[in-house]
């Protein structure tokens, strides 16, 4: 059977590796308010959008930033920057919140700014063909990723953040855990995100759902 | 009995025994979500337990009981509530954004999610049933066939 953590820490690290928007390698100038660009490209054609935490590459200051507006040509941060001139090499990419309630560990809810919650669940467990011993065991579960997002500042961030989340493990997608087993992401029932639940504090949550499933082999103990 | 005839009881065996396996497929799952199933993983709805300092007086099982199932045709159910927090629950998220705790010691998170992803299994279980092949205490079909 599937190590629980093991498995729990492979969907969580390809979580990890989502993309939610990216301008790719490419000439980027920093002014005090964020970032522009002059190419015939669009940040919005990008995926970009107010709400979301851009992280920038290439420059001098690469810290990461929250989005208050975006143009084709601009995006405007939360706060300022130190300006750099034009220059290439650089990219603009946002990953899921960089502030992350992992299970059991310690976590300070940020005061104003986006996080994320995860929960393994696992489901069922059966042995699917015989003898036992050697047979293969079936396993499903769900990984659920929760993206609260603090606003005012519209649905296009909650919804791009799950459509990343959705992107990166669409229907069929293999995982495999450091001992070499592989949970695929289900295809008759695939990942779900939720609507954009509202709270009371500011904070909007939207929740993705990911079914996963694996075969191992059976070991019966002597 | 001829082959017509033949052909015919099967033909009205085959629609009743799918109409048997809908109906208690629709039932499945609305107990799948309310109480739990080991065929889906599905923890069931927690019920809130309430007494000397926390909600004194109160009495939990209004979302677990608030779960209904209504066959709408031959061919559709539908399993919803009413209950306005009830997402709250099945994501696991608090109104005031605070870490979700569940105090209950039954049920849990994700049921939908669950039962959702466990229908093939509600329907096979269903189907094995109906032809015998369960076992009645479980409900988890028999690999012997009894």
């Amino acid at each position: 059977m599937i190590r629980r953590s093991d498995a729990h820490l492979a969907m969580r690290s390809h979580a990890l590796q989502t993309v939610v928007a990216e301008t790719g390698t490419m000439t980027l100038t920093a002014t005090t308010t964020g970032f522009t660009r002059a190419d015939a490209g669009s940040f919005i054609s990008d995926g970009f959008a107010p709400g979301m935490e851009v992280t920038p590459a290439g420059f001098t200051s690469n810290t990461v930033a929250m989005i208050t507006a975006v143009t084709a040509s601009a995006i405007t941060i939360k706060g300022t920057r130190a300006a750099e001139a034009s220059g290439a090499g650089r990219s603009l990419t946002v990953y899921l919140p960089a502030a992350r309630a992992f299970s059991n560990e310690r976590f300070e809810k940020p005061k104003q700014g986006n996080y994320l919650e995860e929960d393994f669940v696992p489901a069922t467990n059966a042995l699917k063909t015989l003898p036992a011993d050697g047979g293969d065991v079936e396993e499903t579960g769900l990984y659920v990723l929760r993206i609260f997002g603090y606003g005012p500042v519209g649905l296009l961030a909650l919804h791009g953040y799950a459509d990343g989340v959705r992107e990166q493990f669409a229907p069929g997608t293999a995982i495999t855990t450091t001992r070499g087993d592989v949970l695929r992401v289900r295809t008759d029932t695939s990942v779900i995100a939720s609507e954009i639940l509202p709270l009371d504090t500011g904070w909007s949550v939207v929740t993705v759902t990911v079914p996963w499933w694996a075969r191992t082999v059976n070991a019966v103990a002597a | 009995m001829t082959w017509d005839t033949d052909l015919t009881h099967f033909i009205v065996k085959l629609d009743e025994d799918a109409k048997a396996v809908f109906v208690n497929a629709a039932a499945a799952v609305q107990d799948s979500i309310q109480n739990g199933s080991v065929i889906t993983g599905a923890r069931g709805q927690p019920v809130g337990q309430y007494g000397p300092g926390y909600h004194e007086g109160e009495v939990g099982g209004t979302l677990k009981a608030s779960w209904q199932m209504e066959l709408i045709d031959e061919d559709h159910a539908r399993v919803y509530t009413n209950e306005v927090y009830a997402p709250m629950n099945e994501y696991g998220v608090r109104p005031d954004g605070l870490p979700y705790r569940q105090r209950s010691t039954v049920g849990g998170r994700h049921s939908v999610a669950l039962t959702i992803a466990g229908w093939q299994n509600i329907v096979n279980n269903e189907a094995a049933k109906l032809q015998g092949f369960a076992d009645s205490r479980t409900g988890y079909a028999n690999e012997d066939g009894g």
